[in-house]
């Protein structure tokens, strides 16, 4: 299964699918445009280490996972992308633009451009970004992205997303089918190869689960940032407890997106579906990102819920108050972890056991089923 | 109830407008005008607002909103010495110490009842997301709905001034809606000229800081065009940016012989530190350095068009050089530094501004090719809990020395 970091196997089985690779990581970036140009997603993401580079070519206070992008970029780990499409998601992802534009002149990039609001003057803003990003997509590989190409990449990922959801809805069955680092590994994977392959992956994985079970101890609600360490997951369990689901970039965030209408500009219905979808906490939306906590425990009743927030992000810290005070309310036990991204799981772990031990004192275990 | 910060701005208007009858000075009467515009937080006839640092704050005094920009009201407490007790309010409360202390101190405040409730909170997307969170923070902690304007990198298009304008014209309704206050496009015109008129004088004033020597000393115009942003549109503007013109004008009728003397001149990058040390005076008594143009003091926009005034504002914020990509902004550096024969720059890399940063080192590389030595600093240009003069006088010492060789 695949970590977090490129290694050689990897970045050989993405050249394998014989489509050229566009790093991405924002959830924000409308994959479907790169499959109407039969491109290869490819999620970036740094390794869980120490990093220097990005330390010295940004500054310490820059975000862990950013600086330990740069860090990837300069050690010429991702010099087999074809291209980079990043966003304005937040300042450090915007000077990560720079710093690629000025160190990797061979990687062609493009800054999209994604409005903090959901209004429909916000949307067809939106929708000229996209637009721009597609004409880029087509300019940079000399390829044509027509209606019918574009309509059938929005069917592939409309059908990718309601099939993740529903992979996702099985470590919510009682018992569970599949444990929460699982879902994980596979998203991961998900995110970094062709959307066909994606859903010839998850029919291999249903059918591995169907037969699977695994006993349940406390369960839990991950909500973070860049959480992409499924060894952070594998920690929980080991301590007994079950991440049952997830609102974190890699995970809940990426999939829960409304369905684009079927209607022209397909641009316009692409802006509407990303600036609606599940929020990133930069996001001045009608929907914040405390709210979706709010409704995820109302609905799903965790026992526990583990904010893991990334050091340095000022659009997740900020909502940290206001995500204690909202869980304390509704009475739900929480874990407040920020982290550098660097150690991995292991700096948590004395926190990690302390917090399942105190909830199965003080919840047990409860068997419910929620799918969905 | 009266809060400490009406009082204070309550005995900062008091004490100048007694020394300004004494004396006429630049700085006094900056202070005194941008003390005058905080008054009206509290002063019934205008609506109260907290906003972002990039605002068309001449909409808001053709509207009668008394605004100030949370980054203000942080530096004033720093400036006054009571940031870190607010920074440890916001702390205690969870805000996270690596944020700007900008806007933790406001937070703190806000926490701790320093400051009141203003009637309006409007945040924009730029230059940085923690300005925009801190409004937003804000919203939710006190129950109050926020608007916010979304801005678009640069270029300029006609399709992003659109946008532009319409968030203005929601920005308007929301004003209306929630204080009362009417747009009149007469007052609009007016505010614009008023604009119009106080940035030509500055314009001015500039130009003849890139004489040698400059008319200025390095604190002369410390924080100056930053807070005249709460003066733009005013009739009060036009003044300030007049005695600054006269005085710079009297000091070289006189050879500058009242000013220190001026052998290296520097380029001061973003923002000022806002509390007390000895760096600038360090740099004057030692090495005869004097900061003859801060990248924030730069008018960057033409006269805005007054029958055409939203439109003209939108421009401006499209425009701004923290806006967006950093390359617009490295022009705008390099052609400081030349118009001004900039012999080194000095960028303090504010703890917790991502945005400034991120970027650097980019900056730094980008200004040596011209030939124009930059040092970042390590500092918190609002937080002196941690501040530590003697490392930053060493590296200065070091810069210096690497200039003059």
């Amino acid at each position: 299964m695949a970590g977090t970091q490129f290694t050689e196997k990897e970045m050989k089985k993405i050249k394998s699918y014989g489509r050229p690779a566009v790093g991405w990581f924002c959830t924000y970036t409308p994959l479907e445009i790169f499959e109407a140009a039969e491109l290869t997603p490819v999620r970036i993401s740094g390794a869980h280490g120490p990093t220097s580079l990005g330390d010295s070519l940004m500054h310490t206070n820059i975000c862990p996972f950013i600086k330990s992008l740069v860090d990837e970029f300069e050690s010429g780990t991702l010099d087999f992308l074809d291209a980079l499409v990043l966003t304005n998601g937040c300042d450090a992802q915007r000077r990560l633009y720079e710093i690629v534009r000025s160190r990797k002149p061979g990687i062609p990039v493009f800054l999209l451009q994604v409005p903090k609001k959901d209004g429909d003057e916000h949307i067809e803003r939106f929708a000229g970004e996209i637009d721009e990003l597609k004409n880029w997509i087509e300019t940079t590989f000399k390829k044509e992205i027509d209606d019918k190409k574009l309509l059938d990449a929005m069917d592939l990922y409309r059908y990718l997303r309601a099939r993740l959801r529903g992979y996702d809805g099985a470590r919510r069955r009682q018992p569970p089918k599949v444990k929460g680092s699982y879902v994980m590994e596979v998203m991961l994977q998900v995110l970094r190869m062709p959307a066909p392959l994606a859903l010839k992956l998850l029919d291999e994985e249903e059918s591995i689960i169907k037969y699977r079970e695994f006993p349940v101890g406390p369960r839990l609600l991950l909500y973070g940032n860049m959480m992409d360490d499924p060894g952070f997951l594998r920690l929980v369990e080991k301590y007994g407890g079950h991440v049952m689901m997830d609102e974190v970039c890699p995970g809940r965030r990426f999939w829960n997106i409304p369905e684009p209408r079927p209607d022209k500009p397909f641009c316009r219905s692409l802006a509407r579906a990303y600036l609606t979808k599940s929020p990133c906490s930069r996001m001045a939306a009608s929907k914040t990102a405390v709210d979706v906590v709010k409704e995820l425990v109302a609905h799903q009743d965790p026992d526990g819920v583990i904010v893991y927030t990334l050091k340095f992000c000022d659009t997740h810290l900020y909502d940290v108050p206001r995500l204690r005070t909202a869980l304390d309310e509704m009475n739900v036990k929480a874990l407040f972890l920020e982290s550098d991204y660097s150690q991995g799981a292991g700096q948590a772990a004395t926190r990690v056991q302390a917090f399942i031990e105190m909830l199965k004192e003080t919840r047990g275990t409860i068997p419910r089923d929620n799918t969905n | 109830m009266t809060t400490p910060i009406e009082i204070y701005f309550d005995s900062v208007v008091d004490a100048l407008e007694k020394k300004l009858k004494d004396k006429k000075t630049a700085r006094r009467l900056l202070v005194y005008e941008t003390a005058r515009i905080g008054r009206k937080l509290f002063d019934k006839k205008y609506a109260s607002a907290w906003t972002g640092v990039f605002m068309p704050f001449e909409i808001f005094q053709a509207m009668d909103v008394g605004a100030v920009y949370v980054e203000y009201i942080g530096a004033m407490l720093a400036g006054t010495g009571q940031a870190p007790e607010f920074l440890r309010k916001a702390e205690r409360f969870g805000y996270s110490p690596d944020g700007c202390a900008y806007h933790r101190a406001l937070v703190g405040a806000a926490l701790d009842s320093f400051i009141g409730r203003p009637e309006l909170l409007i945040g924009a997307t730029a230059p940085c997301d923690g300005g925009l969170k801190t409004i937003l923070n804000l919203g939710e902690n006190i129950g109050l709905e926020t608007f916010v304007i979304d801005i678009p990198y640069p270029p300029v298009t006609r399709e992003k001034t659109d946008y532009l304008v319409k968030q203005f014209r929601g920005m308007i309704d929301y004003i209306t809606e929630f204080s009362g206050k009417k747009y009149d496009p007469d007052r609009m015109k007016e505010s614009i000229r008023y604009s119009n008129e106080a940035t030509r004088i500055i314009r001015e004033l500039y130009e003849l800081c890139t004489q040698k020597p400059a008319p200025i000393t390095s604190d002369t115009l410390k924080n100056f065009q930053i807070i005249f942003a709460l003066l733009l549109g005013t009739k009060e503007g036009v003044e300030v940016a007049q005695v600054f013109l006269d005085e710079a004008k009297q000091h070289l009728k006189n050879g500058c012989a009242d000013l220190p003397k001026e052998d290296i001149r520097l380029l001061w990058v973003q923002n000022r530190i806002q509390y007390k040390t000895k760096l600038i005076d360090y740099l004057q008594e030692n090495y005869n350095a004097k900061i003859v143009i801060d990248e924030l003091n730069y008018i960057y926009w033409d006269d805005m068009d007054e029958d055409r005034p939203l439109e003209a504002l939108a421009i401006r914020l499209i425009s701004h050089p923290l806006n967006g990509k950093v390359g617009h902004r490295i022009d705008i550096l390099k052609k400081l530094c030349e118009d001004y024969a900039i012999d080194g720059a000095v960028n303090p890399s504010h703890w917790g501004c991502r945005q400034n940063c991120g970027v650097r080192e980019i900056i730094k590389s980008d200004l040596a090719k011209i030939g124009v030595p930059m040092i970042n600093l390590d500092v918190d240009c609002v937080d002196s809990r941690n501040y530590s003069e003697g490392q930053l006088l060493t590296r200065l010492q070091g810069f210096m020395e690497m200039i003059e060789s």
